[in-house]
Protein backbone atom coordinates (compact mmCIF):
# COMPACT_ATOMS: atom_id res chain seq x y z
CA UNK A 1 0.00 0.00 0.00
CA UNK A 2 1.32 3.52 -0.95
CA UNK A 3 1.76 6.27 1.65
CA UNK A 4 -1.15 8.11 -0.43
CA UNK A 5 -3.52 5.17 -0.04
CA UNK A 6 -2.07 4.79 4.00
CA UNK A 7 -2.50 8.60 4.19
CA UNK A 8 -6.32 8.80 3.26
CA UNK A 9 -7.04 5.93 5.48
CA UNK A 10 -5.43 7.55 8.62
CA UNK A 11 -7.38 10.78 7.71
CA UNK A 12 -10.61 8.92 8.00
CA UNK A 13 -9.20 7.70 11.34
CA UNK A 14 -7.71 4.45 10.66
CA UNK A 15 -5.30 3.76 13.36
CA UNK A 16 -3.29 0.51 12.44
CA UNK A 17 -2.77 2.73 9.04
CA UNK A 18 -1.24 5.61 10.75
CA UNK A 19 1.05 3.17 12.23
CA UNK A 20 2.38 1.39 8.94
CA UNK A 21 3.57 5.31 8.04
CA UNK A 22 4.79 4.83 11.88
CA UNK A 23 6.67 1.31 10.98
CA UNK A 24 8.13 2.90 7.70
CA UNK A 25 9.62 6.43 8.94
CA UNK A 26 9.86 6.24 12.73
CA UNK A 27 13.59 5.36 12.13
CA UNK A 28 14.27 8.48 9.64
CA UNK A 29 12.69 10.83 12.46
CA UNK A 30 15.01 9.52 15.27
CA UNK A 31 17.79 10.13 12.98
CA UNK A 32 16.70 13.58 12.00
CA UNK A 33 15.96 14.09 15.89
CA UNK A 34 19.47 12.38 16.95
CA UNK A 35 21.13 14.46 14.87
CA UNK A 36 19.33 17.75 15.79
CA UNK A 37 19.74 17.71 19.48
CA UNK A 38 22.47 15.32 19.92
CA UNK A 39 20.70 13.14 22.80
CA UNK A 40 19.05 9.56 22.40
CA UNK A 41 16.39 10.19 25.21
CA UNK A 42 15.14 13.05 23.82
CA UNK A 43 15.49 12.32 20.38
CA UNK A 44 12.92 9.22 21.21
CA UNK A 45 10.74 11.99 23.15
CA UNK A 46 10.74 13.94 20.31
CA UNK A 47 10.17 11.45 17.79
CA UNK A 48 6.74 10.30 19.91
CA UNK A 49 5.75 13.64 19.97
CA UNK A 50 5.93 14.62 16.28
CA UNK A 51 4.69 11.07 15.67
CA UNK A 52 1.54 12.53 17.95
CA UNK A 53 1.15 15.48 16.43
CA UNK A 54 1.17 14.43 12.94
CA UNK A 55 -1.43 11.96 13.78
CA UNK A 56 -3.30 14.76 15.32
CA UNK A 57 -2.81 17.43 12.80
CA UNK A 58 -3.44 14.51 9.49
CA UNK A 59 -6.74 15.71 8.18
CA UNK A 60 -4.53 19.11 7.59
CA UNK A 61 -2.45 17.27 5.28
CA UNK A 62 -3.55 18.19 1.59
CA UNK A 63 -1.06 15.66 0.32
CA UNK A 64 0.97 18.22 -1.57
CA UNK A 65 4.39 16.89 -0.71
CA UNK A 66 5.33 13.81 0.36
CA UNK A 67 4.02 12.39 3.94
CA UNK A 68 7.79 11.78 4.75
CA UNK A 69 8.51 15.85 4.12
CA UNK A 70 5.57 16.44 6.65
CA UNK A 71 6.77 14.43 8.81
CA UNK A 72 10.29 15.35 8.98
CA UNK A 73 8.73 19.20 8.96
CA UNK A 74 6.92 18.70 12.46
CA UNK A 75 9.99 16.63 13.71
CA UNK A 76 12.13 19.75 13.02
CA UNK A 77 9.76 22.30 14.32
CA UNK A 78 9.44 19.46 17.70
CA UNK A 79 13.33 19.32 17.85
CA UNK A 80 14.19 23.71 17.37
CA UNK A 81 11.61 24.33 20.02
CA UNK A 82 13.26 21.87 22.43
CA UNK A 83 16.56 23.26 21.44
CA UNK A 84 15.30 27.01 21.98
CA UNK A 85 14.21 25.50 25.71
CA UNK A 86 17.25 24.15 26.47
CA UNK A 87 19.42 27.12 25.20
CA UNK A 88 17.24 29.09 27.13
CA UNK A 89 18.24 27.15 30.30
CA UNK A 90 21.38 26.74 29.06
CA UNK A 91 21.89 23.40 28.76
CA UNK A 92 25.15 22.68 26.85
CA UNK A 93 24.67 19.37 23.78
CA UNK A 94 26.66 16.86 24.82
CA UNK A 95 27.59 14.44 21.87
CA UNK A 96 27.99 11.13 23.58
CA UNK A 97 24.26 10.91 24.25
CA UNK A 98 23.50 9.41 21.09
CA UNK A 99 24.09 6.19 19.72
CA UNK A 100 27.33 5.08 18.84
CA UNK A 101 27.11 1.54 19.25
CA UNK A 102 26.16 -1.23 17.16
CA UNK A 103 28.75 -3.03 15.28
CA UNK A 104 29.55 -6.51 15.15
CA UNK A 105 32.83 -7.06 15.76
CA UNK A 106 34.61 -5.39 18.53
CA UNK A 107 37.27 -3.91 16.32
CA UNK A 108 34.90 -2.65 13.80
CA UNK A 109 32.84 -1.35 16.73
CA UNK A 110 35.43 1.12 18.20
CA UNK A 111 36.39 2.47 14.65
CA UNK A 112 32.78 3.18 13.60
CA UNK A 113 32.16 4.38 17.31
CA UNK A 114 35.32 6.89 16.71
CA UNK A 115 33.89 8.13 13.24
CA UNK A 116 30.80 8.64 14.70
CA UNK A 117 31.68 10.48 17.20
CA UNK A 118 33.56 12.49 14.88
CA UNK A 119 30.87 13.67 12.96
CA UNK A 120 28.14 13.78 15.47
CA UNK A 121 30.81 16.55 17.21
CA UNK A 122 31.08 18.45 14.06
CA UNK A 123 27.57 18.46 13.36
CA UNK A 124 26.73 19.42 17.09
CA UNK A 125 28.91 22.40 16.31
CA UNK A 126 26.94 23.47 13.45
CA UNK A 127 23.61 26.32 13.87
CA UNK A 128 20.90 24.24 13.76
CA UNK A 129 19.69 24.92 10.35
CA UNK A 130 23.19 24.08 8.84
CA UNK A 131 22.58 20.80 10.98
CA UNK A 132 19.20 20.53 9.63
CA UNK A 133 20.53 20.71 5.92
CA UNK A 134 22.92 18.69 5.94
CA UNK A 135 21.31 15.68 8.01
CA UNK A 136 18.22 16.52 5.80
CA UNK A 137 20.90 16.04 2.26
CA UNK A 138 23.19 13.95 3.16
CA UNK A 139 21.54 11.08 5.26
CA UNK A 140 17.65 11.40 4.27
CA UNK A 141 18.59 11.64 0.51
CA UNK A 142 16.09 15.44 0.31
CA UNK A 143 16.41 16.85 -2.69
CA UNK A 144 17.03 21.26 -2.25
CA UNK A 145 13.14 21.60 -3.32
CA UNK A 146 12.08 19.29 -0.49
CA UNK A 147 15.06 20.35 2.11
CA UNK A 148 13.08 23.91 1.23
CA UNK A 149 9.30 22.89 1.92
CA UNK A 150 10.75 20.85 5.54
CA UNK A 151 12.86 24.39 6.37
CA UNK A 152 11.36 27.21 4.74
CA UNK A 153 12.59 29.32 2.06
CA UNK A 154 13.49 28.46 -1.43
CA UNK A 155 15.97 25.87 -3.12
CA UNK A 156 18.40 28.11 -3.39
CA UNK A 157 18.78 28.75 -0.07
CA UNK A 158 18.77 25.71 1.13
CA UNK A 159 21.27 24.76 -1.42
CA UNK A 160 24.09 27.63 -0.15
CA UNK A 161 23.35 26.48 3.35
CA UNK A 162 24.29 23.22 2.41
CA UNK A 163 27.40 24.37 0.37
CA UNK A 164 28.29 26.64 4.02
CA UNK A 165 27.34 23.48 6.05
CA UNK A 166 29.63 21.20 4.57
CA UNK A 167 32.23 24.02 4.54
CA UNK A 168 32.38 24.50 8.28
CA UNK A 169 32.22 20.76 8.52
CA UNK A 170 35.00 20.34 7.21
CA UNK A 171 36.78 22.75 9.23
CA UNK A 172 35.75 21.27 12.31
CA UNK A 173 36.34 17.21 11.34
CA UNK A 174 39.60 18.60 10.71
CA UNK A 175 40.15 20.66 13.61
CA UNK A 176 38.59 17.71 15.44
CA UNK A 177 41.88 15.34 13.99
CA UNK A 178 44.19 18.17 14.53
CA UNK A 179 42.78 18.04 18.26
CA UNK A 180 42.91 14.10 17.70
CA UNK A 181 46.74 14.55 17.34
CA UNK A 182 47.56 16.83 19.72
CA UNK A 183 45.91 14.52 22.18
CA UNK A 184 47.95 11.67 21.09
CA UNK A 185 51.05 13.78 20.73
CA UNK A 186 50.29 14.95 24.06
CA UNK A 187 49.79 11.35 25.41
CA UNK A 188 53.30 10.09 23.42
CA UNK A 189 55.06 12.87 25.59
CA UNK A 190 53.32 11.97 28.36
CA UNK A 191 54.41 8.48 27.95
CA UNK A 192 58.32 9.42 26.97
CA UNK A 193 58.47 11.12 30.05
CA UNK A 194 57.29 8.51 32.50
CA UNK A 195 59.86 6.62 30.78
CA UNK A 196 62.69 8.78 31.27
CA UNK B 1 40.60 33.09 -5.94
CA UNK B 2 39.36 33.94 -8.98
CA UNK B 3 35.89 35.67 -9.34
CA UNK B 4 34.86 32.65 -11.29
CA UNK B 5 36.21 30.14 -8.66
CA UNK B 6 34.33 31.98 -5.78
CA UNK B 7 31.49 31.74 -8.14
CA UNK B 8 31.39 28.27 -8.91
CA UNK B 9 32.31 27.07 -5.74
CA UNK B 10 28.98 27.40 -4.22
CA UNK B 11 28.18 25.00 -6.47
CA UNK B 12 30.68 22.13 -5.65
CA UNK B 13 28.44 19.90 -3.19
CA UNK B 14 26.59 18.91 -6.19
CA UNK B 15 29.46 18.36 -8.68
CA UNK B 16 29.46 16.43 -10.73
CA UNK B 17 26.24 14.68 -10.87
CA UNK B 18 23.74 16.33 -8.13
CA UNK B 19 21.50 18.89 -8.74
CA UNK B 20 22.71 21.01 -11.30
CA UNK B 21 20.93 23.55 -13.63
CA UNK B 22 22.37 22.37 -17.32
CA UNK B 23 24.55 25.50 -17.49
CA UNK B 24 26.75 25.20 -14.30
CA UNK B 25 27.17 22.05 -14.88
CA UNK B 26 28.54 22.42 -18.16
CA UNK B 27 30.29 25.41 -16.99
CA UNK B 28 32.00 23.42 -13.99
CA UNK B 29 32.58 20.56 -16.05
CA UNK B 30 34.79 22.90 -18.12
CA UNK B 31 36.62 24.68 -15.23
CA UNK B 32 36.84 21.95 -12.36
CA UNK B 33 39.84 19.76 -14.07
CA UNK B 34 41.58 22.80 -15.08
CA UNK B 35 41.52 24.61 -11.39
CA UNK B 36 43.63 22.88 -8.89
CA UNK B 37 41.97 24.69 -6.21
CA UNK B 38 38.18 24.32 -7.53
CA UNK B 39 39.65 20.71 -7.81
CA UNK B 40 41.24 20.49 -4.35
CA UNK B 41 37.82 22.30 -2.52
CA UNK B 42 35.92 19.50 -4.66
CA UNK B 43 37.13 16.53 -3.51
CA UNK B 44 37.12 17.78 0.49
CA UNK B 45 33.61 18.35 -0.14
CA UNK B 46 32.98 15.18 -1.43
CA UNK B 47 35.09 13.59 1.38
CA UNK B 48 32.93 15.49 3.88
CA UNK B 49 29.85 14.05 2.52
CA UNK B 50 31.36 10.71 2.38
CA UNK B 51 32.14 10.56 5.91
CA UNK B 52 28.70 11.93 7.10
CA UNK B 53 26.95 9.12 5.04
CA UNK B 54 29.81 6.82 6.29
CA UNK B 55 29.02 7.31 10.09
CA UNK B 56 25.14 6.64 10.02
CA UNK B 57 23.81 6.88 13.16
CA UNK B 58 23.21 2.96 15.32
CA UNK B 59 20.20 1.62 15.20
CA UNK B 60 18.95 0.94 19.13
CA UNK B 61 17.94 -2.59 17.81
CA UNK B 62 14.37 -4.08 17.71
CA UNK B 63 13.49 -4.12 20.82
CA UNK B 64 13.65 0.04 21.56
CA UNK B 65 11.60 0.10 18.38
CA UNK B 66 8.94 -2.26 19.97
CA UNK B 67 9.06 -0.27 23.32
CA UNK B 68 8.64 3.47 21.16
CA UNK B 69 5.92 1.88 19.19
CA UNK B 70 3.81 0.71 21.82
CA UNK B 71 4.21 3.82 23.88
CA UNK B 72 3.53 5.63 20.45
CA UNK B 73 0.10 3.29 20.23
CA UNK B 74 -0.79 4.10 23.93
CA UNK B 75 -0.71 7.41 23.36
CA UNK B 76 -2.32 7.32 19.76
CA UNK B 77 -5.38 5.67 21.39
CA UNK B 78 -5.42 8.21 24.56
CA UNK B 79 -5.87 11.10 21.73
CA UNK B 80 -8.36 9.36 19.76
CA UNK B 81 -10.40 8.68 22.66
CA UNK B 82 -10.07 12.42 24.10
CA UNK B 83 -10.77 13.27 20.33
CA UNK B 84 -14.19 10.99 19.49
CA UNK B 85 -16.40 13.63 20.94
CA UNK B 86 -15.29 16.75 19.67
CA UNK B 87 -14.48 15.12 15.99
CA UNK B 88 -18.31 13.60 15.71
CA UNK B 89 -18.54 15.33 12.53
CA UNK B 90 -15.68 15.72 9.77
CA UNK B 91 -13.82 19.04 9.70
CA UNK B 92 -15.70 20.31 6.69
CA UNK B 93 -19.76 19.64 8.47
CA UNK B 94 -18.23 21.34 11.83
CA UNK B 95 -16.39 24.32 9.88
CA UNK B 96 -20.06 24.69 8.15
CA UNK B 97 -21.66 24.66 11.41
CA UNK B 98 -19.46 27.79 12.76
CA UNK B 99 -21.07 29.50 9.99
CA UNK B 100 -24.26 28.79 9.93
CA UNK B 101 -24.51 29.52 13.77
CA UNK B 102 -22.27 32.76 12.81
CA UNK B 103 -24.30 34.02 10.43
CA UNK B 104 -27.60 32.26 11.73
CA UNK B 105 -27.70 33.33 15.40
CA UNK B 106 -27.76 36.60 14.40
CA UNK B 107 -30.67 36.41 11.42
CA UNK B 108 -32.44 34.66 14.69
CA UNK B 109 -32.05 37.09 16.83
CA UNK B 110 -32.78 39.75 14.18
CA UNK B 111 -36.40 37.73 13.28
CA UNK B 112 -37.15 37.25 17.23
CA UNK B 113 -36.84 41.34 17.57
CA UNK B 114 -38.96 41.75 14.83
CA UNK B 115 -41.43 39.26 15.73
CA UNK B 116 -41.79 40.95 19.13
CA UNK B 117 -42.28 44.27 17.49
CA UNK B 118 -44.69 43.35 15.46
CA UNK B 119 -46.85 41.33 18.57
CA UNK B 120 -46.09 44.44 20.31
CA UNK B 121 -47.85 46.56 18.02
CA UNK B 122 -51.00 44.41 18.62
CA UNK B 123 -50.62 45.30 22.16
CA UNK B 124 -52.60 44.65 25.29
CA UNK B 125 -56.05 45.72 23.33
CA UNK B 126 -55.29 42.73 20.32
CA UNK B 127 -58.34 40.34 20.82
CA UNK B 128 -57.17 37.08 21.99
CA UNK B 129 -57.77 35.18 18.60
CA UNK B 130 -55.45 37.42 16.41
CA UNK B 131 -52.00 36.43 17.75
CA UNK B 132 -52.75 33.08 17.01
CA UNK B 133 -53.84 33.72 13.84
CA UNK B 134 -50.85 35.00 13.11
CA UNK B 135 -48.52 32.29 14.45
CA UNK B 136 -50.79 30.30 12.42
CA UNK B 137 -49.87 31.89 9.61
CA UNK B 138 -46.49 31.74 10.32
CA UNK B 139 -46.67 28.26 10.55
CA UNK B 140 -49.14 26.98 8.42
CA UNK B 141 -51.00 23.93 9.38
CA UNK B 142 -50.68 20.44 7.22
CA UNK B 143 -54.30 20.90 5.79
CA UNK B 144 -53.43 24.58 4.76
CA UNK B 145 -50.10 23.68 2.81
CA UNK B 146 -51.59 20.63 1.65
CA UNK B 147 -54.63 22.80 -0.28
CA UNK B 148 -54.09 24.28 -3.33
CA UNK B 149 -55.61 27.54 -1.79
CA UNK B 150 -53.56 27.91 1.11
CA UNK B 151 -51.04 30.47 0.37
CA UNK B 152 -53.67 33.17 -0.34
CA UNK B 153 -55.69 32.63 3.14
CA UNK B 154 -52.15 32.36 4.93
CA UNK B 155 -51.08 35.58 3.35
CA UNK B 156 -54.10 37.28 4.31
CA UNK B 157 -54.13 36.27 7.82
CA UNK B 158 -50.72 37.85 8.00
CA UNK B 159 -51.70 40.94 7.23
CA UNK B 160 -54.52 40.71 9.14
CA UNK B 161 -51.77 39.70 12.05
CA UNK B 162 -49.66 42.65 10.70
CA UNK B 163 -52.34 45.77 9.73
CA UNK B 164 -52.82 48.46 12.14
CA UNK B 165 -56.35 48.19 11.65
CA UNK B 166 -57.21 44.75 12.87
CA UNK B 167 -58.91 45.88 15.96
CA UNK B 168 -61.97 45.45 14.59
CA UNK B 169 -64.24 44.25 17.73
CA UNK B 170 -63.45 46.87 19.61
CA UNK B 171 -62.59 49.34 17.04
CA UNK B 172 -66.02 51.89 16.26
CA UNK B 173 -67.13 51.34 12.83
CA UNK B 174 -67.83 54.02 10.39
CA UNK B 175 -71.14 53.99 8.82
CA UNK B 176 -69.86 53.10 5.46
CA UNK B 177 -67.77 50.27 6.71
CA UNK B 178 -70.88 48.92 8.77
CA UNK B 179 -72.75 48.55 5.22
CA UNK B 180 -70.19 47.35 3.61
CA UNK B 181 -70.30 44.95 6.46
CA UNK B 182 -73.57 44.82 6.94
CA UNK B 183 -73.57 43.81 2.67
CA UNK B 184 -71.14 41.07 2.93
CA UNK B 185 -72.51 39.40 5.91
CA UNK B 186 -75.77 39.26 3.63
CA UNK B 187 -74.66 38.08 0.53
CA UNK B 188 -71.39 37.07 -0.69
CA UNK B 189 -69.58 34.11 1.26
CA UNK B 190 -66.26 32.97 0.69
CA UNK B 191 -65.40 29.49 2.16
CA UNK B 192 -61.88 30.34 2.33
CA UNK B 193 -61.55 33.03 4.56
CA UNK B 194 -64.71 33.57 7.18
CA UNK B 195 -64.68 35.34 10.37
CA UNK B 196 -67.54 34.81 13.23
CA UNK B 197 -69.55 38.15 13.77
CA UNK B 198 -71.20 36.20 16.89
CA UNK B 199 -67.74 37.02 18.85
CA UNK B 200 -68.18 40.45 18.05
CA UNK B 201 -69.34 43.45 20.23
CA UNK B 202 -72.30 45.36 18.08
CA UNK B 203 -72.26 48.69 20.28
CA UNK B 204 -69.55 49.79 17.84
CA UNK B 205 -70.68 48.08 14.92
CA UNK B 206 -74.25 49.89 15.04
CA UNK B 207 -72.86 53.04 15.97
CA UNK B 208 -73.16 55.40 13.43
CA UNK B 209 -76.17 54.02 11.70
CA UNK B 210 -79.66 55.44 11.45
CA UNK B 211 -82.75 53.25 12.45
CA UNK B 212 -83.36 51.34 9.27
CA UNK B 213 -79.72 50.45 9.06
CA UNK B 214 -79.60 48.72 12.58
CA UNK B 215 -83.16 47.03 12.15
CA UNK B 216 -82.09 45.56 9.22
CA UNK B 217 -78.68 44.28 10.27
CA UNK B 218 -80.24 43.09 13.04
CA UNK B 219 -82.17 41.04 11.05
CA UNK B 220 -79.82 39.78 9.25
CA UNK B 221 -77.92 38.98 12.26
CA UNK B 222 -80.88 36.98 13.14
CA UNK B 223 -81.47 34.98 10.41
CA UNK B 224 -77.91 34.49 10.09
CA UNK B 225 -77.96 33.30 13.80
CA UNK B 226 -81.05 30.67 13.10
CA UNK B 227 -79.52 29.32 10.07
CA UNK B 228 -75.97 28.89 11.33
CA UNK B 229 -74.55 31.12 8.48
CA UNK B 230 -73.39 34.15 10.33
CA UNK B 231 -70.18 34.43 8.68
CA UNK B 232 -68.79 37.45 6.66
CA UNK B 233 -65.69 38.37 4.28
CA UNK B 234 -62.89 40.39 5.81
CA UNK B 235 -61.44 40.44 2.81
CA UNK B 236 -63.64 43.01 1.29
CA UNK B 237 -64.24 44.68 4.67
CA UNK B 238 -60.30 45.70 4.83
CA UNK B 239 -59.59 45.91 0.96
Amino acid sequence: MTDAQLVALAQQGDLPAFEELVRRYQRDVYGLACRLVSDAEEAKDLTQQSLLQAFVHIRSFRQESQFRTWLFRIAINQCYNFLKNRKKYGEPLDCDEVPLVAEDSPEADLSAQDDRRRVQAALARLPAKQRAVVTLKAEQDLSYEEISQVLGGTPGAARVNYCQALKNMRKFLQGEDGHEVAMRSAAAMAARVSRR
Amino acid sequence: MKWQCALLQRWLPEYPDGELPALWRAWLRRHVPGCPECRAEAAALAQVVKTIKGAPLADPGPEFWRDMQRELHRQLVHSVQEAEPAEAQPPHRRRWLTRLTLVGAPALAMLAIYLGVQMSEFGPSAPATRPQEAREALAPSPRLAASPKAKAPAALRMEEASAPKTDMARRPASGGESLRLAATANGNHDQDEDADILTWELEPVLTGMNDQEKQLFLDRLEQRKKDGSCVFKLAGHWS
